[in-house]
């Protein structure tokens, strides 16, 4: 087991299960959301488009898109985010999360309890014939934030809210996923302890073949779906990560577990997953 | 438009006599970015899961029989791998579900897009160990001869979702930069992983080009030689 890990401690009442009202997702509410976020309301000085399960606002280099089944929005500025325009950001994981949260609260989308889960950086570099790095640099800086329930962070398959920022510290990119939260649906039945949600966990690799489990970390938190499922209620769950190694060992998975911290909950934590279809045998002279 | 080729292989279940522990959502992984590609007008031309991903699909022919690469991974632009990786002595394997002709492949049996290929994602643990030269040209430089882009992950990731395959075929398919767009559908904060775009070119110059700019309507613009390799992570 890595040195690190340690298990969350349960708390010591029950969590609400919260009631997640259905997003009202339109060309409507996209262009009403634009005005909001400063980039135009004037849908005639706008490219309006669906592109798959989003509704899209363009306007110059703006983009704003908007998820049909979640409400998860995202702006992007296509001519500054990612791009390597030769400088270099130097800046502090404090000072970049101030003005990360600078930057929500003139929005009016900071969260009113929140945690910094993590501050990541786009790197560049270069090699040549000399096999020297060149020109190592740093062009961005992402401010990966949850939003925390009764003290547990927020967590989903996509990114929470994250704000990117260039070397200039102007924002190039404003991720917000996040459903709005209705009232209490009711209280956990009970909660699992993480020591039962570990073993399933480890079960489930076991048996998909992991001959040895590595945990990593484990939260208890609130758990939304990706951006493009309906979700009714938000739930507490346990997220596990574990490094598993196979048969052979010169291969390593990363493996992340979601597993229902309510003995009870009120819909599967996750989705089903799809069918498959099963493979048709490959012919065996096919060039 | 430019209309570009596309073939996937991806591996879930090792039941064909090749041992590993499984694998959840290659498939989804690979067939998303397959069918939002055709959903801009590419054409697929392959999709090879489990039991009918075969080693010999990348092995060039000149190392050893049956190396069949210029008939399946080199012989479509856009080529897209789901499944295991492993990385020792400055090479990349990759492991298959069904011995044909091999278990393994490894980096050494290849030469990235001799034929027609032009970006290769190895959505993989352990493309490269980290992102310093030792790793990143040593097992590389010499693999890519005439492959413009290397799409893959350092060290290990967790393949969680069904959706990542899908936003990067997604913003491929409309014509966004590759390497930025493989960066944004793969990082994920709450799996530390760190998602790796290697491009490469003839010049410092082209190399850079390609990582900041290239995107499938540079098919044609072909990498004369490569001599330099430009990368881009998040981390």
């Amino acid at each position: 087991m890595a040195d690190k890990f340690s298990l969350p401690k349960l708390p010591a009442t029950t969590l609400p299960v919260f009631k997640l009202p259905p997003p009202h997702v339109d060309e409507r509410g996209l262009i009403a959301l634009a005005s909001r976020l400063g980039i135009g309301a004037d849908p005639r000085e706008a490219r309006l488009s669906r592109v798959g399960e989003r509704f899209v606002f363009g306007r110059g280099s703006l983009e704003l898109s908007l998820h049909r089944a979640s409400g998860y929005f995202r702006l992007i500025n296509r001519a500054l985010w990612q791009v390597d325009r030769g400088a270099h950001l130097e800046i502090g994981d404090d000072d970049a999360a101030r003005l990360a949260r600078e930057h929500l609260a003139s929005a009016s989308l900071l969260p009113s309890h929140l945690a910094v889960r993590r501050v990541s950086r786009l790197n560049v570099a270069v090699s040549g014939p000399d096999r020297s790095v060149q020109d190592h640099r740093v062009i961005d800086v992402a401010v990966h934030i949850q939003p925390v329930l009764h003290e547990l962070p927020v967590e989903g398959p996509g990114e929470q809210i994250v704000v990117t920022l260039d070397h200039e510290h102007t924002v190039t990119s404003l991720t917000h996923n996040l459903r709005a939260v209705g009232k209490v649906y009711r209280e956990t039945k009970a909660l699992r302890g993480p020591d039962d949600a570990l073993a399933e966990a480890r079960l489930r690799w076991e048996v998909a073949g992991a001959r040895r489990i590595e945990p990593i970390e484990m939260r208890l938190c609130y758990w939304e779906l990706a951006a493009d499922f309906t979700q009714t209620y938000l739930q507490p769950a346990y997220f596990v990560r574990a490094i598993l190694y196979g048969p052979d060992e010169r291969f390593r998975t990363g493996a992340v577990a979601v597993i229902p911290a309510d003995v009870d909950p009120v819909e599967p934590i996750e989705p089903a997953p799809r069918p498959r279809a099963s493979e048709q045998p490959r012919a065996t002279q096919e060039s | 438009m430019t209309t570009i080729t596309i073939g996937v292989e991806w591996i879930n279940r090792f039941t064909g006599g090749c041992s590993q522990n499984q694998l959840s959502d290659m498939d989804s992984h690979a067939r998303g970015f397959k069918e939002h590609m055709v959903s801009h007008g590419h054409i697929a031309m392959f999709d090879w899961g489990d039991d009918n991903a075969w080693e010999t699909d990348f092995r060039h022919p000149d190392f050893g029989s049956g190396g069949d690469s210029l008939n399946w991974s080199d012989n479509v632009n856009f080529c897209y791998f789901a499944d295991h990786g492993g990385n020792w002595s400055s090479t990349v394997n990759i492991a298959f579900s069904k011995s044909r002709n091999a278990c393994l492949s490894s980096s050494s049996t290849w030469k990235l897009g001799v034929k027609n290929l032009k970006w290769l994602v190895l959505d993989i643990c352990d493309g490269t160990l980290d992102t310093t030269v030792p790793a990143v040209i040593d097992v590389w430089l010499s693999r890519m001869q005439g492959v413009h882009i290397v799409f893959t992950f350092v060290n290990t990731t967790s393949p969680w979702g069904a959706d990542e395959g899908r936003h990067f075929g997604d913003a491929a398919g409309q014509g966004h930069a590759l390497a930025n767009a493989w960066l944004d559908a793969m990082f994920g904060s709450s799996i530390d992983n760190t998602p790796i775009a290697i491009a490469a070119g003839a010049t410092r110059d082209e190399a850079i080009n390609r990582r900041e700019n290239e995107a499938i309507s540079w098919r044609d613009y072909s990498v004369s030689n490569t001599s330099w390799l430009a990368w881009k992570w998040r981390h």
